[in-house]
């Protein structure tokens, strides 16, 4: 086989959570259309407060519930003929019929509202969600700052993004922050990956912090970041491919503001976090991606995240091997 | 981004299709056109005839639309003066003693009525199938000159068409009331016909009727309203490329007693029927075409519509624009008979 005819293994759309939007950029009665895996969904809040997402097109003329789709109930009325669907994608009225027919329907797609971020489950498969979002105990925290949050269309390809959990050589040259020597560590365990590294970082807005961090990802597109220096402060950074091309990006980030923290200080330590994201995004956004990236001695495991990060491509019943 | 298309039916129909009003081109005058994805050049002749050409000079390429002009009944290229006729045929090339054989450019049939220009427009390159109605309301003194408008629209000429047939959405989107009930409706290419009794709300008031439609395939139609005023509606819509199309509404009324009444319900109307067309607009800018829709007791006649629009593609059209939509490799069109002696020779 040569290299044209071996396929990307990259191609499709990987298994897991992704983030759709922030919880409060969603109102209960809102209906939004939304454009990812290269499909067409309608996003929705019901009148009682739950998100739910379901493929776009109205299954009985093709009209699209995410231009003009009213929400009633806990339903959402097509602009169209007014078929209304439940949160479950089940036609339950047609407003001018006798007979619903039996199997007017359109795929729901399982939806998780954790943390204050709204997730979807994308799976080529179809299956269930088979692992959760876990909580983030500090947004319960209430001395912990609600979300700053941004999105940001780029065009790369999500593994360019991911593959940041063990680039041990990027620290230097992008962030201006430098390693503890031997303190870089990656350690994958099922559908999460975990990078820890002990730095000194000389961040855009100035001064110099000492800190310890932990970024974990949940799956293939959802990290958080905890950096434990002067205070604590989380980061949190999600990408959602919208085609096989652009993924849209979502980030935010808080921190805990403990007693005795002046407004000037939380605000400054928010805007180091903020702009030393942005940091990567800037290599993200113009960056191509290799497939045989020219690696060297320093560099961090690549090929270790790649083994793992395979594992959200390949069909589940492989996916065990791909992961070894 | 995807490159596949949006639809699994053929974008370009076959029929007739408006490129113009009449008065927007004086004899004489030339203009470039773009539709149905190509490039095509118009112009009228001092003889007041109009002729519409695809836009290349097939000498080295020039567009006759930026620059060409009128000569007697013909077009004269800005490049090299390079002339040609009504029928496309090079007729002059002012510094060749010959003039190369086959440099001709293809004309497309052109039918001038009603205060339109319309061309008729086949994936085939066949002649028209059938002729357009003169419409005893223009250029009638006992109706209103027109009142035209215009959207550019990212929808499909078929979308739209299958509303006259859509009973359902007429009370979802347009909020009527009473959902019409057709009396008699036929199908049958190319035409569709339709009475039905209707409500329309004005300013002045709801006005009961008789609506009339008459569709001549899918890029003319003419609506007609009798009740306490008569009217006329003659609706195009034209394909541009493989997303927008242009539709074109010109409204005419029947005289009442003074100008000031004729035109007070002439622009009553007139908003009440741009209103529906921008209520349905966002539905077709943005639904998906469905092979198999899911229809139920007390939608219209849609599958009967659904086999009258197949007769505007020809076969081989169809499966290609399927096989694009299913991102198959590009079915090519079956060849000729000439083709495929030409091949049984070469081989």
């Amino acid at each position: 086989m040569n290299d044209e005819m071996k396929t990307d293994p990259w191609a499709g759309f990987a298994r897991g959570w992704f983030m759709l939007r922030f919880s409060d950029e969603l109102d209960a009665g809102q209906v939004v259309p939304l454009r990812r895996f290269d499909q067409e969904l309608v996003l929705f809040r019901t009148a009682s407060g739950e998100a739910k997402v379901l493929d776009a097109y109205c299954p009985h003329m093709g009209a699209h519930l995410g231009h003009g789709g009213k929400i009633v109930g806990e339903g959402i009325v097509c602009p169209f003929h007014a078929w209304k669907f439940d949160g479950t994608g089940k036609c339950i009225e047609i407003p001018y019929a006798k007979r619903i027919p039996p199997k007017a329907g359109l795929s729901c797609w399982p939806v998780r509202e954790r943390n204050g971020m709204i997730f979807v489950w994308h799976d080529r498969e179809k299956s269930e969600p088979d692992w959760e979002i876990p909580v983030l105990e500090e947004w319960e925290d209430p001395e912990f700052l609600p979300w700053r949050h941004a999105k940001l269309q780029i065009k790369t390809p999500p593994l360019a993004i991911a593959e940041n959990l063990a680039d041990a050589g990027h620290f230097i040259p992008v962030h201006n922050t430098h390693p503890v020597p031997g303190s870089f560590s990656n350690t994958y365990t099922d559908h999460i990956g975990e990078q820890k590294i002990k730095a000194v970082a000389y961040p855009v807005h100035g001064g110099k912090d000492e800190f310890e961090s932990k970024a974990t990802y949940y799956g293939p597109a959802y990290q958080v970041t905890k950096m434990f220096g002067k205070g604590l402060g989380v980061i949190i950074n999600a990408h959602t491919p919208i085609d096989a091309e652009n993924v849209m990006l979502r980030f935010a980030v808080s921190m805990k503001a403990s007693k005795g923290m002046t407004d000037e200080l939380i605000e400054h330590f928010i805007n180091n976090m903020r702009d030393g994201y942005l940091q990567d995004v800037q290599i993200w956004e113009n960056k191509i991606y290799l497939d045989r990236p020219m690696l060297c001695d320093g560099d961090g495991p690549i090929g270790e995240f790649r083994r793992w990060y395979a594992q959200f491509y390949t069909p589940r019943n492989e996916a065990a091997d791909a992961a070894e | 981004m995807s490159n596949k298309p949006r639809f699994s039916i053929p974008r370009y129909p076959r029929g007739w299709f408006q490129v113009a009003y009449s008065d927007e081109i004086k004899p004489g005058e030339v203009k470039p056109l773009h539709y149905f994805g190509v490039e095509l050049v118009m112009f009228r002749s001092e003889g007041g005839e109009i002729t519409v050409l695809d836009a290349f000079c097939p000498h080295m390429g020039a567009h006759l639309g930026h620059g060409g002009k009128v000569e007697g009944d013909g077009i004269i290229c800005p490049f090299h003066a390079w002339k040609f006729d009504g029928r496309g045929k090079c007729v002059h090339v002012p510094y060749a003693e010959h003039l190369p054989r086959k440099a001709n450019i293809t004309a497309w049939p052109v039918h001038e009525v009603n205060g339109v220009i319309m061309v008729w427009h086949d994936i085939d390159g066949k002649e028209p199938e059938w002729e357009l109605p003169q419409i005893p309301e223009w250029d009638n003194e006992d109706w209103t000159p027109y009142w035209r408008q215009h959207w550019k629209l990212r929808a499909h000429n078929q979308d739209m068409c299958e509303n006259v047939v859509d009973k359902a959405h007429f009370r979802y989107v347009h909020g009527m009331n009473i959902v019409p009930q057709p009396h008699t409706i036929t199908l049958e290419y190319p035409h569709i016909k339709m009475t039905t009794d209707t409500i329309y709300e004005t300013p002045q008031g709801v006005v009961k009727g008789e609506l009339d439609v008459e569709v001549h395939g899918f890029g003319f139609s003419v609506s007609r309203f009798r009740g306490i005023v008569e009217t006329t509606n003659m609706a195009s819509v034209t394909p541009i490329d493989d997303e927008f199309c242009d539709v074109r509404f010109s409204f005419t009324v029947k005289k009442l007693g003074g100008a000031d009444i004729t035109a007070g319900v002439g622009k009553a109307f007139t908003k009440e029927i741009a209103r529906q067309l921008e209520e349905d607009a966002p539905i077709w800018e943005n639904k998906t075409f469905l092979e198999q829709p899911m229809l139920c007791d007390g939608d219209g006649p849609v599958a009967e519509f659904r086999r009258w629009c197949k007769h505007f593609y020809p076969d081989w059209y169809h499966k290609q624009a399927q096989a694009e939509y299913d991102g198959r490799k590009e079915v090519s069109k079956p060849l000729t008979l000439a083709e495929r002696r030409k091949r049984l020779v070469a081989a």
